[in-house]
């Protein structure tokens, strides 16, 4: 009853495919109809070929990147979380570091990247420092806006009922950081590539896409730079749509009106004796 | 029965740094009674509350509960607030649930007599809808649900009706009496509303302000049930002048405002 009729659906699924057929359209018109020069601005058919053709060696290099992106991201989402709990509880680790915090996102990634591989080397360590920043900063002021936002009567009420500070904070006060959480993880899902693709140009032993389409650049091989791009589009995208799905299944109360029942409790509350006294 | 009360508020005083937030206060409440407290914002009512309830230790004085000290413990009163303070992420019955969650383990027989609670009183179709898709009157329904589950014999009602429409407020003073009925719990109220004071109380408690006292004590003898009727007889409207001209002597002592009433 309270589920999305199937056309409607069928129509929102159909918003984003419009929006792929947009982009390529416009793609399509600038190379064929200005008829720009493949070496400029290769057509999405010059692309895709040279995807195809150099297929069997990038299916690793992405897979070397998104493992940067993921472990990184891990990293920095439980760091952060760590973090932003600690402050929450403990208001003088929030006066002191909060500004530490801030101060730190004003270093601009690139810079910090030369100096972490002298210090971290050149193997994966760097990376996934560098995709970590980048996801902590957002998922600890979410965090902590979560925890500091849960209404003060709330726990009052919480309080009264006699439950322990473990209880409050596993009933109340979690739950109450997925919303801002998720916000944040959906942020930082798109960044890491960015992260991942910064950690991969300042130092590589082992490439990734990134360094892949450094070498490519270099070489003038346009086509191969623009697959690239799609290739690390689509890694950012997947996060996305993933941390989307895992937000739909955890966080239920905010796009739908009931919850799921489990199979099999259908009618356990149908004719239940009358318990308390009448 | 009429020896033990169900509650003893002794003496109660309350301090915020220096100012008195509430004055020396005494009450005795009879097991099963309906008590409203009436006064202007800022009388105290909602610091005693939070006495009674064990959120607020009081400066000085204790609070008896069937003759035990239970000051500044939590945990033995239901208490419901003006905000229904349902939690968006439990659907009713889970919310109705709460105190046992909290306490303990919500068990089978938890969520078994919340949704039989919850279809007694008309919100049987909605136990597994979650807040956000209820109506205020229905939200504030669930709530009054969860102050029942808790299993408490005192249920401190906090403006519970406040931000409801008059009509919806209408049917839910109706339920209340039934509620109050069914389960033979001992309940304080606080309201602004002398009539709402009137029309569901046994006896109506006035506060005044500056600094937060008793100021008096009205015993309503209306018969039960009480109905559309009973407002409009001349006993309620007697008893109401009453309460009204016992509020405004407050206020011309303190040289407060008194809220709308």
């Amino acid at each position: 009853m309270n589920r999305v009729p199937r056309s409607h659906a069928a129509t929102r699924m159909a918003y984003p495919v419009l929006a792929v057929l947009l982009v390529w359209a416009a793609w399509e018109l600038v190379t064929r109809v200005l008829k720009v020069p493949s070496y400029v601005i290769p057509s999405p058919g010059k692309t895709f070929e040279a995807l195809q053709k150099d297929w069997p060696n990038l299916w690793q290099l992405v897979l070397k990147t998104s493992y940067e992106c993921v472990a990184g991201f891990l990293v920095g989402v439980v760091v952060g979380f760590l973090f932003a709990v600690l402050m929450g509880h403990i208001k003088a680790i929030q006066r002191i570091f909060y500004p530490i915090l801030i101060a730190s996102q004003a270093i601009p990634i690139v810079a910090l990247a030369a100096p972490l591989v002298i210090i971290l080397g050149f193997g994966l360590t760097p990376k996934l420092v560098i995709v970590a920043l980048i996801v902590f900063f957002p998922v600890v002021v979410n965090v902590l806006d979560g925890l500091t936002s849960v209404d003060k009567d709330m726990v009052a009420l919480a309080r009264s009922m006699g439950g322990n500070p473990v209880k409050l904070f596993l009933l109340i006060r979690l739950p109450a950081t997925l919303t801002p959480l998720f916000s944040a993880l959906k942020l930082a899902a798109t960044y890491t590539v960015t992260g991942a693709v910064i950690g991969e140009w300042t130092a590589s032993e082992d490439p990734g896409i990134g360094q892949d389409l450094l070498l490519k650049n270099s070489r003038l091989d346009t086509a191969g730079v623009y697959g690239d791009v799609l290739l690390l589009t689509a890694i950012g995208l997947s996060g996305f749509v993933l941390i989307a799905l895992l937000e739909h299944v955890l966080t239920p109360w905010r796009s739908r009106t009931m919850a799921r029942r489990r199979p099999g409790r259908r009618v356990a509350y149908a004719p239940v004796p009358v318990v308390e006294k009448a | 029965m009429p020896d033990t009360p169900k509650l003893l508020i002794q003496d109660v005083t309350c301090r915020f740094g220096s100012t008195l937030a509430l004055a020396r206060t005494s009450l005795q409440v009879r097991p099963g009674e309906f008590i409203a407290i009436v006064g202007p914002s800022g009388c105290g009512k909602s610091t005693l509350m939070n006495v009674v309830a064990g959120l607020q230790r009081p400066t000085e004085g204790r609070v008896l509960l069937d003759g035990t000290d239970v000051t500044g413990h939590t945990g033995h009163v239901g208490y419901m607030f003006q905000k229904d303070l349902l939690v968006p992420w439990r659907t009713v019955t889970g919310n109705i649930v709460l105190g046992a969650a909290l306490t303990r383990r919500a068990t089978r027989t938890d969520r078994a007599e919340a949704r039989e609670l919850a279809g007694r009183y008309g919100l049987g179709d909605f136990v597994d809808h979650f807040p956000h898709a209820l109506s205020g009157g229905m939200r504030q329904r669930v709530a009054l649900m969860r102050t029942l589950a808790f299993h408490r014999d005192i249920l401190l009602l906090d403006e519970p009706f406040g931000a409801l429409d008059s009509q919806t407020r209408f049917e839910m003073q109706q339920w209340l009496l039934q509620v109050w009925a069914d389960s033979e719990r001992t309940v304080l109220f606080i309201t602004h509303d002398v009539d709402e004071a009137v029309f569901l109380a046994d006896r109506v408690v006035v506060m005044s302000a500056r600094p937060g006292r008793i100021s008096a004590s009205h015993q309503v003898d209306l018969p039960r049930p009480r109905t559309l009727d009973t407002v409009t007889s001349p006993e309620f409207t007697d008893l109401k002048r009453q309460v009204l001209s016992a509020l405004y002597a407050a206020r011309d002592e303190s040289g407060q405002e008194v809220a709308r009433a």
